[in-house]
């Protein structure tokens, strides 16, 4: 919608009034709620098919869905005999793996990144190492990083790697991106180079701050799988989806699935509201 | 006397030789004064005011400001974007404030000095909206007081109402003059509109083809606010143009 | 700004660690006595103990008196004294294997009874020439000294038949498995039993061992270009009998004893394998025509994966232990420890989760 703009005549000044928004509130809910039929149809629609190709299929590997709810729901009220641990367990430690595999690249990947965007030297000093480490696959890590730091640090380091090098990526983009006029305007306001770095780069890169979160989670999630695989110690989802296809239990493997897709879905989801919260906070969105 | 540009030269280094965007330029600009560059374009305004604001340095000749050679951006000139360059994540107020949260002044006068300023460029009712919420011209009242916030001597200006539609543009520019009666500054103005220098301008400057200098200076005494639609404005509006589109080689 | 959105973010990661913090320590304030479980295949186990991995494991055959004679464990529990007589491994066929070449199945079945019956033989008298061969086969199988090798016989029942009291384990085994809810109830329907004994009596099929008796050595190998696809464990010696009918110099003319049945036969790809799981996943994938692999594991993903065999013949009964380090010495013992399996799959682990779960256990994943 177009803004609307009022001047009247008060003073000799001009002064404006903001555009009104009730309009736009209502097609808004109309648009939600359209979304949310759509997706309620295109989710039965998706049910149905699974469930009449596990019908035709008859197989033991593509167990129909009213079993795999059931198992799914099962997994989260008693601890199963394979793991001795509940999926809401499973989930959590696969969780707290994300969390910490997370933080610690965003910690570090933050400050190197805007450090690294900024000043000429210090990527060229950093830009070798990181480019070498880059395209390897953070997968191919896991099964030495396991041996090397065992079941507990093992994984979190391979999520770790799996996060790092998108956000690191995003940010040096981000500060790159930024606007030279921005940096120009605020030089002409008196800003050194401190300044700039803390009151111009940064929060212009926030946003490409964001979207790396968001990417690194989604990453971090496909790494935790092939960790736990391979060896993590004290559970999680991925460890319950290996043991339950070694004993053939295709019905809980897909109920590990769908509890993956579901925590994979809701963290996107969930940093993806983040990211248009601070977006739209700092005006920017 | 106040800015004071001698001999002014800028050239660009490029792949093979040197661009020489300005050769020879020199120009005294008295306190107060209101002074409109005019010139066909890629002649090397923008580049002056860079230079002027110490966003770019000269390849030779002298800039100094109240007899201080100029070596830097500094807080004695402020500087009005075409593209009004606001910080997209600040508010209106937080983009006025910029200037003097860098100079560490004390958050109450830092609000008391924004709100003036808010009040000034009459953008009441909007402290706290975001550049992305704002008008062109509403954007461009926030460069003008976030440029004043600092309270610089000299207003630096490039083609300040040049993204504005000619509405907005009249507008604006009758609250420039308002503004600069007001506050007193001195204001180099860059601008392509030969009506907008001849309204605003007690002096305008015109530059010719590249390697430019300057080619005629036109000095208006008159009144304001001056009338669009008397002879006398006709008159020279008409001049003015003729001299330009000689300027303006066919192509 | 930005101030405040900077302490959002460095709040919001403090939360995030904090949180991480918390949970990492609430996750061991469990009353119960818990064991946990990781798994490794017998030929590591050993070495994972004295590497301080694992304080103990459960294991065949010959890897638990190695285990012991090496002086690095001490057996806590023979699997007799877990469940008394026990069966353990089988033979079983894939049914289309079956469908096309019975015959060569039955030579194959032929070779192992015979190659059972060896061993029988060859065991009960100890002084005679052909122990000594049987110790260095089982040492070169097993990599494994042949001291090694006549402990682990001495621990193992070798017998091929398909006896009442063992299609009685086999009901109690596979209703272990529904009890733990390792197999879904529902699974004997889906892959059309009646009941457990219904399922026991048509997947555990005897007749074939009634067939081949007769059978008689061939000249000629009938399937020359096309050998059979053995399935088998790495350095089990539950299965012996398959080593010993694979060696060629105790059957005269360099032939092994399935091709004196006129069958010519070769290791399956990706076998031998580290459990019994992994065999019933070859026999899925189409990689096994007969495999030697635990009982419990052939109930198990036939039932749950519908891996389409039927066992024909018993290869061994008894024969696994449960070695521990010296930190274990009584059952309480366990509370904490981690104990190694061969994989989930497994008569070892169903054995162990049985034993500690029935002892107030708490079994976990490591
Ligand atoms: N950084 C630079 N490197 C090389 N050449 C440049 C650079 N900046 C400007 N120029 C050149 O210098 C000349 C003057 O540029 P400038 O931007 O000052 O012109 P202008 O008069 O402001 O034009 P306009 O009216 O279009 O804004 C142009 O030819 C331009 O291409
Ligand atoms: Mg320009």
């Amino acid at each position: 919608m177009a803004m609307i703009t009022i001047g009247t005549i008060k003073r000799g000044l001009i002064t404006f009034i903001r555009p009104s928004d009730v309009s736009l509130k209502t097609d808004r809910r109309i648009q939600f709620v359209k979304t949310i039929i759509i997706t309620i149809f295109s989710l039965s629609v998706f049910i149905g098919v699974w469930w009449g190709l596990s019908l035709l299929i008859d197989t033991p590997f593509l167990p129909p869905p009213d079993i795999v709810f059931e198992a799914l729901l099962d997994s989260f009220i008693r601890p199963d005999i394979t793991t001795g641990r509940t999926m809401w367990d499973n989930v959590v430690t696969s969780s707290i793996r994300v969390a910490w595999g997370f933080a610690l690249a965003f910690v570090l990947a933050v400050p190197l990144g805007l450090v690294m965007g900024f000043s000429k030297t210090v990527e060229s000093f950093s830009k070798p190492v990181v480019e070498v480490f880059r395209p390897i696959a953070p997968i191919a890590w896991a099964p030495l990083l396991l041996i090397a730091m065992g079941g507990k640090v093992g994984p979190i380091i391979v999520i770790f790697i799996g996060v790092f090098f998108p956000l690191l990526s995003n940010i040096i983009f981000g500060v790159r991106s930024i606007q030279p006029i921005l940096m120009d305007a605020a030089r002409t306001l008196g800003a050194k180079r401190g300044d700039m770095f803390i009151k111009v780069i940064i929060p212009s890169t926030v946003p490409y701050i964001m979207t790396g979160i968001r990417i690194g989670l989604g990453i971090g999630w496909m790494c935790v799988v092939a960790a736990e695989f391979l060896g993590a110690v004290g559970g999680g989802v991925g460890q319950y989806v290996q043991f339950k296809t070694e004993v053939n239990r295709f019905d809980q493997v897909f109920a590990g699935l769908i509890v993956f897709s579901i925590l994979g879905l809701s963290t996107t989801e969930l940093s993806g509201w983040v990211e248009r919260r601070v977006m739209k906070r700092m005006g920017l969105k | 006397m106040m800015l004071s540009i001698e001999k002014l030269r800028k050239a660009f280094p490029l792949e093979e030789g040197e661009l020489v965007a300005i050769e020879d330029f020199t120009l005294d600009v008295k306190k107060g004064e209101f002074i409109c560059i005019l010139g066909p374009s890629g002649c090397g305004k923008t580049t002056i005011l860079r230079i002027i604001a110490g966003l770019d340095t000269q390849t030779s000749g002298k800039i100094s400001l109240d007899g201080k050679i100029i070596k830097g951006p500094g807080s004695d000139r402020g500087m009005v974007f075409q593209e009004f360059a606001l910080f997209p994540w600040r508010s209106v107020r937080k983009n006025i404030e910029f200037g003097m949260e860098l100079r560490k002044v004390p958050v109450k006068t830092r609000h008391e000095t924004s709100q003036k300023l808010i009040e000034l460029v009459g953008l009441e009712g909007f402290e706290d909206a975001h550049p992305h919420e704002l008008s062109g011209g509403m954007k461009q009242r926030v460069g003008i007081a976030r440029a004043l916030a600092n309270e610089p001597d000299i207003l630096l200006m490039d083609e300040p109402f040049g993204a504005l539609d000619a509405q907005t543009r009249n507008m604006m520019q009758k609250e420039l003059l308002r503004i600069w009666e007001e506050t007193k500054k001195t204001v180099v103005f860059i601008t392509h509109s030969v009506d907008e220098a001849v309204f605003l301008a007690d002096r305008i400057v015109v530059m010719g083809e590249r390697p430019s200098s300057i080619t005629e200076i036109y000095d208006i005494p008159w009144e304001r606010p001056r009338e669009r639609a008397s002879m006398e404005f006709a008159n020279l509006r008409k001049e003015i143009l003729a001299k330009l589109e000689m300027m303006v080689r066919p192509e | 700004m930005d101030k405040k959105l900077v302490i959002i973010a460095v709040v919001l990661v403090a939360i995030v660690i904090v949180g991480a913090l918390a949970a990492t320590m609430m996750g061991g304030s469990d009353d119960d006595k818990v064991v946990y479980w990781t798994p490794i295949g017998p030929n590591l186990q050993k070495e994972a103990l004295i590497a301080g991995q694992i304080d103990g494991a459960i294991t065949w055959e010959p890897f638990a008196s190695d285990a012991v004679l090496s002086g690095s464990a001490t057996i806590f529990k023979w699997s007799d004294d877990i469940w008394e007589d026990h069966p353990c491994c089988v033979v079983a066929v894939d049914n289309g294997f079956l469908e096309n070449n019975r015959d060569l199945a039955l030579r194959t079945l032929k070779a192992h009874m015979v190659a059972t019956e060896w061993i029988v033989d060859t065991i009960a008298d100890p002084d005679g020439d052909n122990y000594t061969k049987l110790l260095q086969i089982g040492a070169e199988f097993s990599q494994r000294s042949t001291a090694v090798v006549n402990s682990s016989v001495s621990n193992i029942v070798f017998t091929y038949n398909i006896t009442e009291s063992f299609e009685d384990w086999m009901e109690v085994i596979t209703q272990k498995y529904i009890d733990l809810d390792l197999i879904q109830g529902s699974a004997l329907g889906t892959q059309g039993y009646a009941d457990v004994e219904d399922f026991v009596s048509n997947y555990f099929n005897s007749s074939l061992l009634e067939e081949a008796m007769d059978i008689e050595p061939s000249s000629t190998i009938l399937n020359a270009g096309n050998p059979v696809q053995l399935g088998y464990l790495i350095g089990d010696l539950h299965q012996f009998a398959r080593v010993i009918a694979n060696n060629d110099t105790l059957w005269g003319e360099g032939k092994d004893l399935f091709e004196v049945y006129g069958v010519a036969t070769e290791t399956s790809v990706g076998g031998p394998y580290v459990n019994g799981g992994a065999v019933m996943n070859a026999f899925a994938a189409g990689n096994v025509d007969i495999g030697y692999l635990g009982s419990p594991p052939a109930i198990l993903n036939h039932l749950n994966g519908g891996v389409d065999i039927t066992v024909i013949a018993q290869v061994n009964m008894v024969g696994s232990a449960i070695f521990v380090g010296e930190d274990i010495t009584t059952l309480d013992d366990f509370n904490g420890k981690v104990i190694a399996t061969p994989g989930v799959s497994s008569i070892q682990h169903l054995m162990f989760l049985d034993f500690f779960t029935s002892n107030g256990f708490t079994v976990k994943a490591l």
